[in-house]
């Protein structure tokens, strides 16, 4: 189960620098290369973990929306990318614990058109199942891991925890989903 | 501590060197870690085959990006969606609770469809009603899950919530005082479609069609009725414990009448539902605002029961009174046949329909006003089948049955026969009673009615004998047969004469000759009339020996009188009945020894009785009856009706 946690705050900051004039628009334009940057890869990676595209589009935008409100902050960031999983990671712990009080059903299914091509829609519909099954503690590493491209060391600084703690999460992932995805083809 | 290789295969990727060297060394000795391996691998070309979602919002072409946010109203919207969503839920699980325990107290029977049928009479029970929140519980619930679903799409677009706003606004409008008082669609609506009703225990109502409170105004009027017993709605043993009322509506026909849906419940708990009137508003805003109801259905039955000087109210040792009545078990739809029937409303309207009982008790006649000028005529079968219309509705005037129960005779006015002579505007109309039976198997429509004579001067009933129908016309005293067919000119010398009275033998005929009551040989010779009687109505005895005449100045001007006249022509006795106004034919007792008369003396409805062999006059109508009469053929009782709905019988005790 998620553990419900208070957001925390952006990652350490080296410094706080001061800017001159036309700083806003240098700011505007980083935080601009970070939502180019990061805008899919987020938006791709809450979709995986929740597996509502509308949901996952909704907690992108959110995301970037408290980047925006930071966008001070973002150029003093050690690793903004694992600044910016956090912030997606907490959103959607925020989003499950809601709706384990009350799960709405989407009413309406996401648009095709907004999925680009994968391979077999079935069994990427049974492995989205499988891996919605999992724990939450043990699908955030995974998904990070596996379609992220995050290493130990970049998950343990997005999640806070050791790299110990990952690998062992990540070893618990894969047994749950190997036996989650049984399940759901059998 | 080195972690098992086993365990190393889930973060492969990340192993150092020679971990990894270390890792590919026991793969290549151990088939489980090889198959673990596989397994691992696969999952991840699975995981990485997912299907990737675009942003469905393209980067806007250069400048500053201002991003998307999701707008706390929005998150508001969504979340007071669901709260919505959660209310309706909690007030389905509410009703469903509702139903159960009204169900586990036996009660649910109280607010059954059949139970609301006006006219019904329940079985005793002495259960509280409902919550009146009950019927409303559901609309309560799916408005709540429509409004808080709407709320939920408001997360995709915010044209579920505009059109939700719209949807409230058009129910606050129409359905919540005093928002609803404005002119609104659905006012519009149910004024031109009519069948508006709402439940006046409950704050909701259109107050554009309805204003003020129907309710509240006759709440004052019902109380005055507890403890009362009387004739529908009222019971006639059981005095009136209370009075609930459940609905409020529109008349369906008559636009300017509200109809105040009351259950009156009776001592003994049993119950009645009945549709109370209430009429003629003191504000009619172009028949759209109408407020302020001065009349109401039941002031008839508010009205102080007096007797008249010379007509004392029978009691215990009266040689003649009435047992108390009891409801007549009829065809369902008999029994509402008049329970709304305009022509009850009015204190002016006393007379407006009259019950005749067949000779052969078989069945009864009514007519019932639809509409202005509108009344229908029904054959009402004793035996529980439906009641059948007879002729089309219209302007009819009187009625009766032939004397052996065959054939049906009315009068009505004749628009073509008005056209051609407006001074002779009326028809004679016979239906046959196996028609009248036929088509109620059939097609439940009415028989097909003969035109036994039109253009007529006068709606009065003709004289009915077995040997025919009995008119005059031109001078001339005619006899029809009742299935039509050219009448017969039984006398020509009688002029300026109406309402033939044949005898039974059909030898004398008494009628009504220059105001003057006369009677004559249907064989010829001279009349014979009586001074000093005006005849108004007329009835033989039984044997054809005595006539008996309601006596009656057109101006009121003395009392009205029975007079007992014979065969012969002569007054042998005369009685005071009422101090004015007019009567129903007179009803001889089947021994000859007693009559019966309808009075409606200052706009009130009495049963007067004749005793001929005491000479004694009796008033044996009762407080809150406000009853019609007819006396059944036996003579053994009365068939009454006070234009509520339900017909009812008293027994006719004599103490000779």
């Amino acid at each position: 189960m998620i553990r419900a946690r208070p957001l925390t705050p952006p990652l350490p900051l080296t410094s706080h620098p001061t800017r001159p004039g036309g700083a806003e628009a240098a700011l505007a334009a980083e935080f601009e290369r970070l939502f180019a940057q990061y805008q899919a890869p987020i938006l791709n990676y809450l979709y995986r973990l929740l597996g509502d595209p509308g949901v996952a589009e909704d907690l992108t935008q959110e995301a970037f929306a408290r980047a925006w409100k930071a966008r001070r902050d973002l150029p003093g960031l050690e690793n903004p990318r694992a600044w910016l999983y956090r912030v997606a990671t907490n959103l959607a712990r925020d989003h499950v614990r809601r709706a384990r009080l009350l799960h709405w059903l989407p009413l309406f299914g996401h648009e095709p058109a907004d999925e680009a091509d994968s391979g077999d829609p079935l069994e990427a519909r049974r492995m989205q199942r499988a891996l919605l099954k999992l724990n939450a503690d043990y699908r955030v590493p995974l998904v990070l891991y596996t379609c992220q491209d995050f290493s130990v060391v970049e998950i343990a600084a997005t999640l806070a925890i050791s790299t110990d703690a990952v690998k062992q999460r990540l070893v618990r992932a894969r047994q749950q989903l190997r036996d989650a995805y049984e399940s759901v083809t059998a | 501590m080195t972690p098992h290789v086993h365990d190393q295969l889930a973060y492969y990727r990340d192993l150092a060197p020679d971990e990894r060297r270390a890792v590919d060394a026991h793969l290549a000795g151990c088939a489980e870690c090889r198959a673990t391996r596989d397994v691992y691998q696969t999952q991840d070309a699975a995981l990485q085959a997912l299907p990737a979602l675009r942003p469905r919002r393209p980067r806007p072409a250069g400048g500053v990006l201002a991003p998307r946010r999701i707008s706390a109203g929005r998150l508001a919207l969504t979340r007071l969606g669901d709260g919505l969503t959660l209310a309706g839920l909690a007030v389905l699980l509410w009703f469903f609770a509702l139903q159960v325990q009204a169900a586990a107290q036996g009660g649910p029977g109280t607010l059954a469809p059949a139970a609301l049928e006006p006219g019904l009479t329940l079985p005793p029970t002495r259960l509280q009603p409902p919550s009146p929140w009950l019927p409303a519980l559901p609309w309560l619930a799916a408005a709540l899950l429509v409004v808080g679903g709407l709320f939920i799409l408001t997360r995709r677009s915010l044209v579920p919530t505009v059109v939700g706003g719209l949807a409230a606004g058009l129910l606050l409008i129409s359905f919540v005082p005093p928002f609803s008082a404005a002119p609104n669609p659905a006012g519009l609506y149910w004024r031109v479609a009519g069948g508006y009703t709402y439940d006046p225990r409950l704050p909701f109502r259109n107050s554009f069609l309805i204003a003020g409170d129907p309710a509240q105004t006759l709440r004052p009027y019902l109380d005055e009725l507890i403890g009362q017993t009387g004739l529908t709605p009222l019971d006639p043993v059981q005095p009136l414990a209370r009075a609930e009322v459940l609905q409020v509506g529109l008349h369906p026909k008559h636009r300017r009448v509200a109809l105040v849906t009351t259950r009156f419940i009776y001592a003994d708990g049993s119950s009645r539902v009945y549709p109370v009137p209430l009429f003629d508003p003191a504000v009619d805003i172009f028949g759209f605002w109408l407020s302020g109801w001065r009349e109401d259905g039941l002031q008839r039955l508010r009205s102080e029961h007096l007797d008249f000087p010379s007509q004392p109210f029978a009691d215990e040792s009266s040689p003649i009174r009435l047992g108390d009545a009891r409801r007549l078990d009829l065809h369902p739809a008999a029994s509402r046949l008049d329970e709304a029937n305009p022509g009850h409303w009015l204190w002016e309207s006393v007379r407006v329909d009259r019950l005749v009982a067949a000779p052969d008790a078989s069945a009864f006649l009514v007519a019932i006003e639809q509409d202005a000028g509108v009344r229908q005529l029904w054959r009402v079968p004793f035996d529980g089948a439906p009641p059948v219309p007879v002729g089309p509705a219209g302007d009819l005037q009187e009625y009766g049955w032939s004397p052996d129960s065959q054939h049906i005779v009315y009068t009505r006015f004749d628009p073509d026969a008005a056209a051609v002579d407006p001074t002779r505007p009326y028809a004679i109309v016979s239906v046959a009673r196996s028609a009248t039976e036929a088509s109620s198997r059939a097609e439940r429509g009415y028989g097909a009615p003969v035109n036994v004579a039109t253009g007529l001067d006068t709606a009065q009933l003709p004289g009915l004998t077995l040997d025919g129908i009995w008119f005059f016309h031109d001078r001339t005293l005619w006899r029809a047969p009742y299935a039509g067919g050219a009448p017969a000119a039984v006398r020509s010398d009688l002029a300026s004469a109406y309402a033939p009275r044949p005898s039974p033998d059909g030898a004398r005929v008494a009628f009504r000759q220059v105001g003057q009551l006369c009677l004559a040989d249907v064989a010829g010779g001279e009349a014979a009339c009586v001074p000093g009687v005006r005849p108004a109505e007329m009835t033989w005895s039984p044997d054809g020996t005595r006539l008996a005449v309601v006596d009656r100045d057109a101006n009121n001007l003395r009392p009205v009188r029975l007079a007992i006249v014979s065969r012969a022509g002569e007054l042998e006795a005369a009685y005071d009945i009422a101090p004015r106004d007019v009567t129903d034919p007179p009803q001889w007792t089947p021994d000859g020894r007693a009559l019966l008369i309808q009075t409606f003396p200052q706009d009130g409805r009495r049963i007067i009785a004749v005793d001929l062999a005491r000479s004694q006059v009796l008033d044996l109508s009762r407080e809150h009856w406000d009853a019609y009469f007819t006396l059944m053929p036996d003579g053994r009782s009365l068939l009454l009706n006070n234009g509520r709905g339900d017909f009812w019988q008293a027994e006719v005790l004599i103490n000779r």
